[in-house]
């Protein structure tokens, strides 16, 4: 080749550089409008944020080689970068993004350029500590702002897996395009947000629509014309419109008063409201209507005013029915409770927590002797009480406070001055909180009644006392009569034995009389004494085993052997004192033994069971005794034959032994034959 | 056996001092007898005399100082205290015969009805105290 040649060559192949620089230059800048050309094709006719940042995502990607793209929305007033748009591998197949990532201002590169405004190349993510991963790890970042006026509005940002796969001139054309769609882009914003807060707008107003037509208040809005704005179902329903309400839109409304006048009681009076209503144009509220179909209202009218001018009016009709017949019910209760109150033979006190009173009632002024106004807001216990039952009162109050009713007794004094009894039950009072305000009391005078009571405790007192004297008088007279019948014996005893060689035969005798007489006279005193020895006590609630008890008792009764005592079948136990039941048994046993005159003899006993006693029956073929006598027998110091030895007193004691068990002594006899006592005791 | 003791009999009914000393008399029972129709009398001889062996019969139902009163001031008395105090009453109550042994009487007698046991009586007390060490 020669030298002419090379530099030949040398020229060529400088022009072909210099072409070659050209081409790719023009490729470059061909390249360049080709985005271009392509952004703004695709996002002229859009103005949907969504499917302009859509298409963004997916040309810069392309132009950029790369799969990922994804445009940030940035929100200042959230201080965050929302993803509004991405490509490639980002986008799921419903075309939703995956993994919509949302950073804080400042926060991974792109929050870093969105902070700065700057863009930038990052050739290897593993040296930058600002890199935040997405779904897969790129080496390589490219990340430009949108910015409009100054303001950064958004954030693209673009990624690869190799390092270094960014070029500055493709940072710069990124940059270009984005200058490029900003507007677009602040104007789709803006159009999106227009959109959100209409969306709100109407669904607030519908659900407000829907509240209007469900209120059970009847709503009707009027406009200055008296057109209808808008009613709602409740007013069609009182009024008897038979059409949905959103068809009475726009309808006239001068002559629906006089319509409808026919559905109220007074139909002159509605008219007339109405049009005094219209003229004033002022509001009124609380207005009572009574429709002819027995239902109440209360309607308010309340004119609308925009700027000094009226615009309508509102109609709103409230059914109170139901309010009404129930205050009517709580009056009617409440008059038949205080007719109850008044009319109560109790009397009645309401005071407050302060014992002032609030309420009395008609027994209660009775009862306290004072006039109503003489009661009312003074304070109760100065009023009735002396200084020991204001101190009683004072802990009653107490108890009140801790929520405790009960009953208590308290001395007080009335108007004049005398003093009563009165039997108080207290409640607290509680008003509708729950809070104790008070307390009631219903008095009851009871001072006849306590005066009854100790007179009879008196009595009582007066009555023991005089049977015991009496006991003790029994007693002590008989001891004392005990004395001289000794001493007669002992006197006739050494007259006896003295003068024995003195004595005739007839005086003998005499002396033998004297002595029996003595005798007898001791036996009767004794009788007395035992009878007089008889009285209640602990034991005669214990249980006495009878059948034990004449077990031991009838060996000791040296009863004759012509006498034979039979017990017919096991006696049970009863209640009674085992000492007193001797004296029963034994009586009866000796008294049958004493008046047997046949030369075989019987006595039986036996019993019968009732629910709660037995009934027991002492028999014997003995003397008998004559009708006319039956009560006699009973008697102290009766004795039947005038010869015999016995005191009189075993029957009488057997019947005040069994008074005291609350029982008595029956019997049958024939004379002769024999006789049969009864007499029950308790299980 | 000890036939040196003294015997106090405190009542207030004459018919009773004779009957004690007929039976005395009776049995011929070798004792001193001393009689007191009141409780201070007997009580203030008692005073002068305790150093003897005394047995005091005692009777309940008294006019002025009533029996167990007197008992009560015997056994309350440091010097008397010693002395046995026996009950002769006409009471048989259960009352007076636990009332009397809880006071310190050494004993309790019923009177009887009929000389023939009051004299049986008083032989069985008079041989009890014969056959036994008192001071």
């Amino acid at each position: 080749m020669t030298k002419n040649e090379v530099i030949q060559e040398n020229i060529r192949l400088k022009d072909e550089i210099k072409n070659l620089r050209l081409i790719q230059y023009n490729l470059i800048q061909n390249n360049e409008s080709k985005l271009v050309n392509n952004i703004i094709n695709k996002i002229f006719d859009k103005f949907d944020l969504y499917q302009i940042s859509w298409h963004l995502a997916k040309t810069i990607a392309d132009f950029l080689n790369t799969d990922d793209c994804v445009i940030y929305e940035v929100i200042e007033s959230e201080n965050c970068l929302k993803q509004i748009a991405a490509n490639g591998h980002k986008i799921s197949d419903s075309g939703e993004i995956i993994n919509k990532l949302q950073l804080n201002i400042g926060e991974g590169i792109c929050g870093h350029v969105a902070k700065t405004g700057v863009a930038e190349i990052v050739n290897n993510t593993l040296e930058d500590n600002r890199y935040v991963s997405d779904i897969n790890f790129n080496m390589s970042e490219l990340t430009v702002p949108i910015i409009l006026d100054g303001h950064i509005i958004g954030v693209i940002d673009s990624e690869h897996p190799n390092k270094n796969h960014f070029r500055p001139e493709q940072l710069t054309i990124i940059e270009n395009i984005s200058k490029i769609i900003a507007l677009k882009i602040k104007n789709a914003i803006d159009i999106r947000d227009k959109e959100k807060f209409k969306n709100k707008v109407l669904k607030s107003e519908q659900r407000l629509a829907s509240l209007i037509q469900n209120l059970d208040t009847a709503l009707l809005l009027e406009d200055e014309n008296r057109k209808i704005i808008f009613t709602n179902e409740k007013f069609c329903q009182i009024f008897n419109i038979p059409v949905s309400p959103t068809l009475l839109k726009g309808a006239d409304c001068t002559t629906a008063a006089e319509e409808s006048k026919h559905l109220f009681t007074n139909p002159n009076e509605f008219i007339a409201r109405i049009d005094n209503l219209l003229t004033r144009k002022e509001k009124v509220v609380g207005d009572e209507l009574i429709m002819v179909n027995g239902l109440s209202l209360e309607r308010d009218y309340i004119p609308i005013f925009d700027n000094q001018e009226y615009q309508g009016h509102l109609w709103a009709y409230k059914d109170t029915t139901l309010q009404k017949n129930y205050n009517k019910n709580i009056e009617l209760q409440k008059n038949k409770y205080s007719n109850i109150i008044n009319n109560m033979n109790l009397g009645l006190l309401e005071v407050d927590n302060d014992d002032i009173i609030l309420m009395a009632n008609k027994s209660f002024l009775e009862m306290s002797g004072y006039e109503e106004f003489e009661l009312i807001n003074k304070k109760a216990s100065e009023l009735f009480l002396g200084e020991k039952e204001k101190l009683q009162l004072f802990n009653q109050n107490k108890k009140r406070e801790k929520g405790i009713s009960d009953s208590y007794e308290l001395k007080v004094k009335t108007k004049l001055g005398a003093q009563r009894h009165w039997l108080i039950s207290g409640a607290p009072n509680y008003n509708i909180r729950g809070e104790i305000i008070g307390s009631i009391g219903v008095h009851l005078d009871i001072s006849d009644f306590k005066l009854l009571q100790s007179q009879k405790e008196k009595l009582l007192n007066k009555i023991k006392k005089s049977n015991e004297e009496l006991q003790d008088y029994a007693y002590v007279v008989s001891h004392d009569l005990k004395s001289p019948l000794r001493n007669i014996n002992a006197l006739l005893s050494w007259l006896k034995s003295d003068n024995d060689i003195l004595l005739d035969k007839t005086s003998l005798e005499y002396f033998k009389q004297l002595d029996l007489t003595v005798e007898k006279m001791e036996n009767l005193i004794n009788g007395i004494l035992h009878h007089s020895s008889i009285r209640e006590n602990v034991s005669d609630n214990n249980i006495t085993d009878v059948q034990k008890l004449i077990n031991e008792l009838i060996p000791s009764l040296h009863i004759p052997s012509n006498i034979e005592v039979k017990i017919k079948k096991t006696l049970p136990s009863v209640k009674g004192d085992a000492v007193k039941l001797e004296q029963v048994f034994l009586n009866l046993i000796n008294n049958a033994v004493e008046h047997m005159d046949k030369p075989v003899g019987f006595i039986e006993v036996d019993y019968k069971e009732h629910p709660t006693e037995y009934e027991f029956s002492i028999s014997d073929n003995g003397h008998g005794i004559e009708k006319e006598d039956f009560n006699k027998i009973f008697k102290m110091f009766y004795s039947h034959r005038a010869k015999s030895n016995n005191s009189g007193i075993g029957l009488s004691m057997v019947k005040k032994i069994l008074s005291i068990y609350d029982s008595k002594i029956e019997l049958e006899s024939k004379l002769g034959e024999g006789t049969t006592f009864y007499f029950k005791l308790k299980k | 056996m000890n036939k040196d003791f003294k015997i106090y009999l405190i009542d207030d009914d004459p018919i009773e001092v004779l009957k004690l000393e007929r039976v005395i008399k009776t049995l011929n029972f070798n004792c001193e007898f001393e009689h007191f129709f009141s409780g201070n009398d007997a009580i203030s001889k008692l005073r002068d005399d305790y150093k003897n062996r005394i047995i005091v019969l005692l009777d309940l139902n008294m006019y002025k100082l009533s029996g167990i009163e007197i008992l009560k001031i015997i056994k309350k008395e440091i010097s008397l205290k010693k002395i046995p105090v026996v009950i002769l009453s006409t009471s048989n109550n259960i009352k007076d015969i636990s009332e009397c042994y809880k006071f310190g009487a050494a004993g309790y007698l019923v009177k009887p009805l009929r000389y023939e046991d009051y004299l049986l009586k008083i032989q069985c007390l008079l041989r009890y105290w014969e056959i036994n060490e008192f001071a």
